[in-house]
């Protein structure tokens, strides 16, 4: 029954109490004072009591009992006897029972219809049914699948149980009612099945034996049948159509893949000898059960860690030399080096996982044959959310991440898809089916997630519905995966165990091992006896909308999910320890990454700076002042005199003995140096001749990074020039380039010249020409180089100018449809206005709406609609709606002039205007 | 949950940091000291590790585990792991699972254990089998009396600490009461905690306690304590000590503070081997063999005498033959005494089961804050190496690098500017080689204690110093265990082995002992700059460093050295705790009298 019709029947005292219970302020301009009817304030209160944001606010007000009551009554369709409502949610106290349903009445949420005075019903608004987000254990109950059927379809359903015509001429409530009563009276219920014929029998009892679920195609090979056996397509399609006792609950690419169930109740009458089901709502949740008493001996949290992780392995990976291999990943091998720093979730291939990420999304770029930190690395970890989202998006909708394999990815050969080629599909559907469970609400146990969800996922993957017991355990590894590995690594779930080492290196080679095989055995099986529940990050998800794959919005992610990194100090303690806190601003994080040693990331993030990471940073050109400014301004409580030498001793001592490339020396003002250098047996073959005592010339051909390396070794802190820059003793480069590195910096400098003549602004002033001037040969020998140069100048000039040009005309695109829409507007509208409009203008009902809002789209009509904003406030806007993207319009808004995206739950009325 | 204003933060790893600046760091520091081992205490975090030993010695002390969780989650700044709390859960849980209680009638002991699936899985283990005389239903186990240690052992290396309530047989009387005024005519009285862990120890004489390990740092009195406890237990009593030095600071001790008298008093070392109701032996003694196919003589002196208490001082030193003999007299009263529960070969569970759980600890800052030891400042000076010896490193092999940078006699002069600054303290000069020790007491006329040294003459020049008439002692390595110097309030290391971090804090508890006045004690470590003995000391100051003493480095070079004062930053200095009228008045009388 519509909220509306009911709100109809109330007094105005009455609808007064219920606007007062809901926090909705009457405006004056609706005279509630005065004697007029009730139809304005009817029209006023049920848009507003149907969006979702009043009535959520609203139901946390109820008595736990009442909000109970309302979920039951949903659970079942909305639609339940008065006297089962007593029995089942009251335990019989028919007093207490009155009390709460009147009050839960006076308050609107609920109806008490006693039109049929021999059998009164409680009635669920059907706003109220919808808002209820159900688990998915409390889905698939009689009432509540004969709500979605059409009306003839009902009919047809009730005349062939019932063999009655009298259904025909019923209205739709009362029709379902009656169906509902008769088949799940158990004395009926069991003559309905007793009359089955034989052959349909079978195929129930088949599914009563699948404990109330199966494919079509699998029920069609029932008894060694064939598929295409045609009567047996007639007996099971007869099943579906005229019984009344199995439904279809989701459909697969084909007929075959359609999913068959046996409703809950009708399952359990049958299965409990014809027993009434008189289960409380409580007994029904236990079905699938969120377990808040579960006391995990081992818990998996990678929500605060995630990031952390994320920081320490691409400053690892840029300060260790890590190769790009041919295929444009990273050897295993160097993987496992960084697994002794990262968080409890440290395993191979979370390590992988992550650093695929980083090369995916350009953070790590190959430069030399090894991988290198980009620097938009750094701008990207200040904005966490961004950087979730992007990562969230990689694994979500980038299919390069392969659950099914069971290393993840492999880039030295070609990746395996073993035919599963829907796994983005899948990870969406075991994303809804963990929201629709009721995120945050407890524990889940794995096992029972899976047996919900599982059937699906065979549906997404074996389309013709044939479940192969190999791509059924292929299926469970693949949910395992996304479970225990993406969504667990993500932050986005916490997995829990009783068992301390579940979720070890080892038990989860066991468990690879046991999805080998075709079936796990009992206890086997136990090996997957977890639970997980969803992280305050998978609520936010959920409340910005991005746990619905569907919806999901990057820009929004990032806008509406805030991940605070944003702590802005450390403890350096005296020995040389750093301890961080958890939300420690990520850009400071990999600052520090750069020159300390990442001891452990667990809640605190502890660093070291040793000897070592110091000369490693010094190494990559790190300044020693730069270490000092950044701990002194992070330091809670100052430097410790310890760290502080230690720095100096470090600087004092890096680049005691320079190690050139270009031809190939070593230089040293300690001759102590030179003479332990040049007395080590280990160096005799890198030696060509001393130089006095303060240099050696190297042997030909020596490699230096193998000559440093001993040096090391010999506890001495060599500095290696680069083979391109070098700096003299005197603070001045030497820069080496080639020819065409060469011809390519004076463009990019005469670049910036033109881009400054196009813009007719001065960018960088002067200073390109005097930097060209500075480094061009005077020589005239060398107008090759400038004719060369500026050759290379001009293409890149013309390029600019191309790009200029199609921003402009784009531009002048953008202007153009915005004068026409206003010209448009200004003139005699030719084609249909909202007067050509059928439906219901304003509307106010939600199916209303779409259809005016699709009608306006089409037409390019202006719109003015009613919208409750972010801060939940009330706005009137005038959009022009555009195209539809899920529950969301995507319109132009003539007050903002500017484009954008409107949620419909908010969208209280539409007029066309 | 993130509360800034609490000092605790629970690592996954079961490792727990603890802010020291905070208000709340002293009730912090004292709920971790009851279940979690302080690894390091850094000047502002304190790292404590929760282990199972530490979890059954905070069971075995009464506390629960709910307790403990409850207030860890109260102070915890951060959200707490929750595997560290089913940890802590299940491991208390084991404390008192299994009881070792004693029938009367039969003599036999009864392990019993009330968890069924525990009591199968020890009942199952051949190793317990050895041991079980028979199975009595499905809750206790009959157990040969003489296997009582052994028994323990096993059942802790399976996961299992074993509660032994099965009592002690009573040792030969000895009646005899600690002096107030000592034979030097001096006031003596246990100070407060003193007296805490004594009763701690005896529990009222019930058959839990009697047997357990008291953990004070050095220069807290750990002799004090155990003549404490021999005092309650007025049974013959066999001290085991770490080597002849500390044998006799013991008997020493005994003499001037009980009225016990030199004919109750015995020595059992290598030079005499008397058996008197008090008897003070050392490991060594006990662990000597003529040869290696013998067995040890001297260690019937554990088991062949009715000792009513046996003393283990300086138990994370405990050798292993010792462990096996305290296995069979595990009916004895037993006592450690140590400074840390740490032992470098991992045996702490045997210390657990053999001589007993934790029963008391002190953390060295509280007592130092309380003025009850001195505070020390510790400096490391750094030295230049001339060129010419520069050279002479530079090529040298790996070992007589150490050895030139550790005997770098640019280290001299840096001394002799030190002795000069401590004119008028006790000043010990301490080192690693002889060369440079003999060197360095020519040049400063100070007298020399080596490993070669006559008892005799160790025993004299000890007494000159400790009268004050010599100012300045030279010694080497020998003086690191156990040596009583309660009037040097300096100690400068010239020379230290390679990296022994044990080595370092010997040294330096050389010099905690109270001190009148100021209560300084001060700690010069003089190492050759950008050399093999810098890197040694940087290893064995970090282990000060943790401990929580502030290290300060100065550089010096030989054109300024004149300049030099080598002063400390008085400002850095924590604040030291007020005493109590009463306790400044016990502390003065004490000051001059408690000299262990």
């Amino acid at each position: 029954m519509k909220l509306r019709t009911i709100l109809q029947k109330f007094s105005k005292e009455d609808l007064l109490r219920v606007a007062e219970f809901w926090s909705l302020a009457v405006p004056e301009s609706l005279d509630v004072e005065g004697e007029g009817d009730t139809s304005r304030l009817v029209e006023y209160l049920y848009p507003r009591m149907q969006t979702a944001k009043y009535y959520f606010r609203t139901v946390e007000r109820l008595q736990p009992l009442q909000k109970t009551t309302l979920k039951f009554l949903a659970v079942h369709g909305g639609e339940v006897p008065l006297g089962e409502v007593i029995a089942r949610c009251y335990s019989g106290e028919e007093d207490k029972a009155r009390e709460e349903l009147q009050d839960l009445a006076a308050k609107a949420f609920v109806f008490l219809d006693d039109s049929e005075p021999e059998l009164p019903y409680v009635v669920l608004p059907e706003s109220v049914r919808s808002n209820f987000e159900l688990g998915m254990q409390l889905t698939g109950y009689l009432g509540a699948l004969l709500q979605q059927m059409a009306f003839n379809d009902l009919a047809a359903l009730a005349e062939r149980v019932t063999g009655d015509k009298k259904y025909w001429h019923m209205p739709r409530e009362r029709l379902i009612r009656r169906l509902r009563e008769h088949l799940l009276d158990p004395s009926t219920l069991q003559r309905h099945v007793e009359s089955l014929p034989p052959e349909e029998k079978i195929l129930f009892n088949a599914l009563v034996d699948r404990d109330g679920y199966a494919f079509y195609g699998d029920l069609l090979e029932v008894g060694g049948r064939r598929r295409f056996d045609l009567a047996r397509t007639e007996q099971l399609n007869s099943l579906i159509q005229n019984r009344g006792l199995v439904f279809q609950v989701s459909e697969g690419s084909n007929k075959y893949g359609n999913l068959l169930m046996i409703p809950r109740d009708i399952l359990y009458i049958v299965t409990h000898d014809f027993a009434t089901d008189d289960r409380s709502l409580v007994e029904l949740e236990q079905l699938g059960p969120t377990d808040k008493d579960f006391r995990p001996a081992v818990v998996v949290d990678n929500s605060f860690i995630l990031f952390r992780d994320l920081v320490t392995l691409a400053s690892f990976i840029h300060g260790q030399n890590f190769k790009v291999l041919t295929s444009g990943g990273m050897s295993k091998a160097d993987l496992r080096r960084v697994l002794p720093l990262l968080g409890p979730s440290r395993s191979l291939k979370y390590a992988t996982f992550l650093a695929a990420f980083l090369i995916w999304a350009k953070y790590l770029r190959p430069v030399g044959g090894m991988w290198r930190l980009s620097d938009t690395f750094s701008s990207a970890l200040a904005s966490p959310s961004q950087l979730f989202a992007e990562i969230y998006h990689w694994w979500l909708e980038v299919n390069e991440w392969n659950e099914a394999h069971p290393e993840g990815l492999l880039w030295d050969e070609e990746q395996p898809t073993r035919g599963f080629v829907a796994l983005i599909e899948m990870r969406k559907l075991v994303l809804e089916a963990i929201l629709s469970w009721g995120a945050g609400t407890g524990w889940i146990p794995y096992q029972a997630f899976e047996e919900l969800v599982l059937p699906k996922l065979v549906a997404v993957a074996a389309p013709t519905g044939k479940a192969d017991p190999s791509v059924r355990m292929s299926l469970r590894r693949v949910l395992y995966c996304v479970v225990t590995e993406a969504l667990a690594w993500l932050g986005i779930v916490v997995v829990g165990a009783s068992q301390k080492d579940a979720f070890s290196e080892e038990h989860r080679a066991d468990l690879e091992a046991l999805f080998r095989k075709k079936n796990l055995r009992k206890n086997e099986s136990a090996a997957l006896s977890f639970s997980f529940r969803p992280t305050d990050t998978a609520k936010l998800l959920c409340e910005t909308g991005d746990m619905r794959p569907g919806q999901m919005s990057r820009d929004m992610l990032s806008q509406q999910f805030p991940l605070a990194f944003e702590a802005d100090w450390v403890i350096v303690q005296p020995n040389c320890e750093i301890v961080a806190p958890p939300d420690l601003s990520l850009p400071n994080l990999l600052s520090l990454c750069g020159f300390c040693d990442v001891k452990s990331v667990d809640v605190m993030t502890l660093l070291v700076v040793t000897r070592e990471s110091l000369q490693r940073a010094l190494d990559v050109g790190v300044r020693g002042e730069d270490v000092r400014n950044l701990l002194g301004r992070l330091s809670r409580s100052g430097v410790p005199p310890t760290v502080d030498q230690l720095i100096t001793d470090i600087l004092e001592k890096h680049g005691e003995a320079v190690l050139g490339s270009a031809g190939g020396y070593i230089l040293s003002d300690d001759p102590s140096v030179i003479e332990q250098i040049r007395l080590q047996p280990k160096l005799q073959e890198f030696l060509k001749e001393v130089i006095g005592d303060k240099g050696l010339v190297l042997a030909p051909g020596v490699n230096i990074e193998r000559v440093a390396k001993e040096l090391r070794t010999l506890g001495l802190m060599p500095r290696v020039e680069s083979g391109a820059v070098e700096t003299t003793r005197d603070n001045r480069f030497h820069i080496n380039l080639s020819a065409e590195e060469y011809y390519e910096l004076l463009a990019l400098l005469n670049l910036i010249e033109v881009l400054e003549d196009e813009l007719g602004t001065e960018i960088i002033e002067d200073r390109g020409i005097s930097l060209i001037h500075s480094i061009e040969p005077d020589s005239a020998g060398y107008a090759m180089i400038h004719e060369e140069a500026q050759r290379v100048s001009a293409l890149y000039a013309r390029r600019l100018k191309q790009a200029l040009h199609s921003m402009q005309e784009e531009i002048e695109e953008k202007y153009k449809s915005q004068v026409s829409r206003i010209v448009a507007k200004a003139q005699t509208h030719r084609g249909p206005t909202r007067f050509h409009y059928r439906g219901q203008n304003p509307a106010v009902e939600r199916k209303d709406i779409v259809a005016l809002l699709e009608f306006a789209a089409q037409h390019e009509l202006e719109t003015e609609i009613q919208y409750v904003k972010r801060n939940e406030t009330e706005a009137t806007l005038r959009i022009y709606p555009k195209s539809f993207e899920g529950t969301r319009v995507y319109a132009y808004c003539v007050e903002s002039d500017r484009d954008a995206m409107y949620s419909l739950d908010r969208i209280l009325k539409a007029t066309l205007v | 949950m993130f509360k800034p204003e609490n000092p605790i933060i629970v690592q996954s790893d079961m490792t727990v940091l603890l802010e020291t600046t905070g208000p709340l760091f002293e009730e912090g520091r004292d709920f971790l000291g009851q279940f979690a081992e302080l690894e390091k205490s850094p000047e502002y975090l304190h790292t404590y590790r929760i282990t199972p030993l530490s979890l059954w010695n905070a069971a075995a002390a009464g506390l629960r585990s709910e307790e403990i969780i409850a207030r860890l989650l109260q102070l915890a700044k951060y959200a707490v792991p929750p595997n560290v709390l089913t940890e802590i859960r299940e491991q208390m849980a084991r404390f008192g699972k299994l009881r070792l209680v004693k029938d009367d009638e039969s003599g036999l002991l009864h392990l019993i254990c009330d968890d069924r699936m525990a009591f199968e899985e020890i009942s199952a283990s051949p190793q317990v089998k050895e041991f079980v005389v028979e199975r009595r239903g499905d809750t206790t186990l009959v157990i040969d009396p003489a296997y009582r240690g052994r028994a323990k052992q096993v059942l802790i290396k399976l996961g299992y600490p074993v509660e032994d309530l099965a009592g002690f047989t009573e040792g030969d009387p000895l009646e005899f009461a600690i002096r107030p005024l000592t034979r030097l005519g001096l006031h003596f009285a246990l100070r407060e905690y003193q007296r805490d862990a004594v009763e701690t120890f005896w529990n009222n004489g019930s058959r839990a306690g009697g047997a357990g390990v008291l953990v004070l740092p050095c220069g807290a009195g750990k002799t004090i304590i155990g003549i404490g406890c021999m005092e309650k237990i007025q049974q013959h009593t066999l001290i085991l000590t770490t080597n002849i030095t500390a044998l006799r600071q013991w008997i020493r001790e005994l003499l001037d503070k009980t009225t016990l008298t030199e004919d109750q008093i015995a020595e059992y070392s290598g030079d005499k081997k008397d058996v008197r109701p008090v008897t003070v032996t050392t490991y060594q003694m006990m662990t000597y063999k003529p040869s290696k196919a013998d067995h040890f003589p001297h260690m019937e002196l554990i088991k062949r005498y009715n000792w009513g208490l046996i003393i283990y001082d300086e138990v994370h030193l405990l050798p292993a033959p010792v462990f096996r003999a305290t296995a069979e007299i595990q009916a004895r009263r037993r006592l450690g005494l140590t400074a840390t529960l740490v032992r470098e070969d991992g045996r702490e569970d045997d210390v657990f089961s053999l001589i007993g759980p934790k029963r008391f600890d002190k953390p060295w800052k509280e007592l130092e804050q309380q003025g009850w030891i001195a505070k020390a400042r510790c400096m490391e000076i750094r030295v230049p190496m001339h060129p010419d010896r520069r050279i002479q490193y530079a090529t040298a092999e790996l070992r007589a690098k150490y050895r030139l940078a550790m005997e770098n006699p640019d280290k001299i002069p840096v001394l002799m500017r030190l002795l000069e600054k401590h004119r008028d303290d006790n000043v010990l000069i301490i080192g690693q080689y002889l060369d440079q020790l003999e060197e360095i007491s020519r040049l400063t006329n100070a007298p020399i204690i080596t490993g070669d040294t006559p008892n005799a003459q160790r025993e004299e020049l000890y007494a000159a110093f400790k009268s004050g008439k010599l100012k300045v002692l030279v010694v080497s390595k020998v003086a690191n265990f156990a040596v009583d110097l309660p009037d040097a309030n300096v100690a400068i290391q010239v020379s230290g082995t390679f990296r022994s971090r044990q080595e370092e804090a010997q040294r330096v508890g050389r010099v905690l002992r109270p001190k009148p006045g100021q209560n300084y004690a001060y700690f010069y470590s003089i190492v050759t700059k950008d050399s093999k003995d810098q890197e040694c000391a940087k290893k064995r100051s970090l282990f000060l460093t943790e401990q929580g003493y502030r290290y300060r480095i100065k550089i010096v070079e030989p054109s300024t050295l004149a300049d030099e004062k080598f002063d400390f930053d008085e400002a850095e200095d924590l604040p030291v705790t007020e005493l109590t009228a009463e306790a400044e008045e016990a502390e003065e009388a004490l000051l001059e009298t408690q000299d262990v």
